[in-house]
């Protein structure tokens, strides 16, 4: 299990995610956003689908389809 | 913990490199360091921009910056090509009189384009006019973000003409294009869609020839590129953006398709750039003149421009802001001559 906790941007919104593997994949999956419309960032850097984030861990999810 | 957990924040290295990855591009099995990530963009602009025959020296390019993530990150590359071949980009960018929103944006489009050393030229609409988009559209009894589209168009339209510009270019995106296409089915309004390819005519004197240099930049690239180069961008969303507005339904529709079919967003531009001349000939009826008031483009009579100002003003607007724009172009002309 691990808890992420993801700043939604542009809305400002921070919604706290539970998963089963702390992965990028997951992550996007449980916040209900098709991947292509997603740009997670951790600690300032683009974050791979395939990479994984501990317990506790505080990212930045850019919505692509917002704004222009 | 478990293995899974400890694989936290492995980075996979670049498919050309032994540096870091920073994107991964699905559609074509691509995971790329920031440099690389780069080359592919600007090759993918490059590209569009030949095919339109932009990369030319003497070629005049005015790009509409609005301090998005899509005309900053359009800007950026097509600041670097430019010198790369020779041709000139010009920035405009439109001051609408949105609160903090338009603050906000115009301090982040003079930090771009000084950290660019692109020239960009900076229209402060209430200070032409004597009204902000808000103001305007109240008294015109018409949607703000229908006046503030058109005011854009127009003004664009404008200095592309004053400057002798060869295309406006704009941050339209791989995504934002489909959006159009789709909604013009949804209209059955297809003709619409012969406007929607990498570039549109230029008609000499009246109205300057639009480029969409992001034509095969997906949104979530030209995203991605404004975040991993740093680019000053306004992450707010203007007040007035409607709440749901179709587009963005459209978009994650076909973001959930790209998703279980990498690369349908490409395929479906490109197609439609193959299918353009069809398009066109479809649309070839409508002709288009002058405006009586200001001699821009004009479906009838009167342009739009003129039309929506004579209603909020009194009087058309229009050949005052050509007037003020002469004024700006010619400021910059010194400018440019000066050692
Ligand atoms: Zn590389
Ligand atoms: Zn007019």
């Amino acid at each position: 299990m691990a808890r992420i906790r993801v700043r939604i941007l542009p809305s400002n919104i921070t919604r706290e995610v539970e998963t089963e593997t702390g992965c990028v994949s997951e992550i996007i999956r449980r916040l209900g956003f098709p991947r292509e419309s997603i740009v997670l960032l951790y600690k300032g850097e683009p974050l791979l689908d395939d990479m994984c984030l501990e317990d506790g861990a505080v990212v930045d999810a850019y919505v692509a389809t917002s704004g222009g | 913990m478990t293995p899974m957990l400890r694989r936290a924040v492995a980075r996979a290295k670049c498919s050309k490199c032994e540096r870091p990855a920073v994107a991964e591009i699905r559609y074509a099995r691509l995971r790329l360091c920031r440099e690389h990530f780069n080359e592919f963009m600007e090759k993918k602009v490059e590209r569009v921009l030949r095919r339109v025959g932009v990369l030319q020296k003497g070629r005049i390019v005015v790009a509409a910056v609005s301090g998005g993530k899509d005309s900053s990150t359009m800007l950026a590359i097509l600041s670097k090509l430019s010198k790369k071949y020779g041709f000139r980009v010009i920035g405009v960018h439109i001051v609408l009189g949105i609160r903090e929103y338009s603050e906000k944006s115009l301090e982040k489009i003079q930090q771009l384009c000084r950290e660019l050393r692109v020239e960009c030229l900076v229209i402060d609409l209430e200070r032409v006019i004597g009204f902000t988009v808000p103001e305007l559209a109240r008294r015109a009894k018409r949607p703000t973000c229908s006046v503030c589209g058109l005011v854009k168009r127009y003004i664009l339209n404008a200095v592309g003409v004053e400057l002798g510009a060869d295309y406006v270019a704009l941050g339209h995106n791989t995504d934002d294009i489909i959006a159009y296409s789709i909604k013009s089915f949804i209209n059955h309004d297809i003709t619409q869609l012969a406007k929607f390819g990498p570039s549109t005519e230029t008609i000499k004197g009246v109205a300057i020839g639009r480029l969409r240099p992001l034509f095969e930049v997906y949104e979530r690239e030209s995203l991605l590129y404004a975040l991993v180069n740093k680019l000053p961008i306004v992450i707010d969303e203007c007040p007035f953006r409607p709440r749901s507005p179709m587009e963005d339904k459209i978009k994650e529709f076909m973001n959930s398709l790209e998703d279980d079919h990498p690369g349908i967003k490409l395929a479906f531009v490109r197609r439609l750039e193959k299918r353009l001349g069809f398009y066109k000939s479809l649309a070839e009826s409508q002709k288009y003149g002058r405006c009586k008031y200001c001699g821009l483009l004009s479906a009838g009579d009167v342009c739009s421009f003129c039309r929506v100002t004579e209603k909020a003003a009194g009087k058309p607007l229009g050949p005052l802001v050509r007037s003020e724009i002469r004024r700006l172009v010619a400021s910059i002309r010194e400018r440019s001559k000066a050692p």
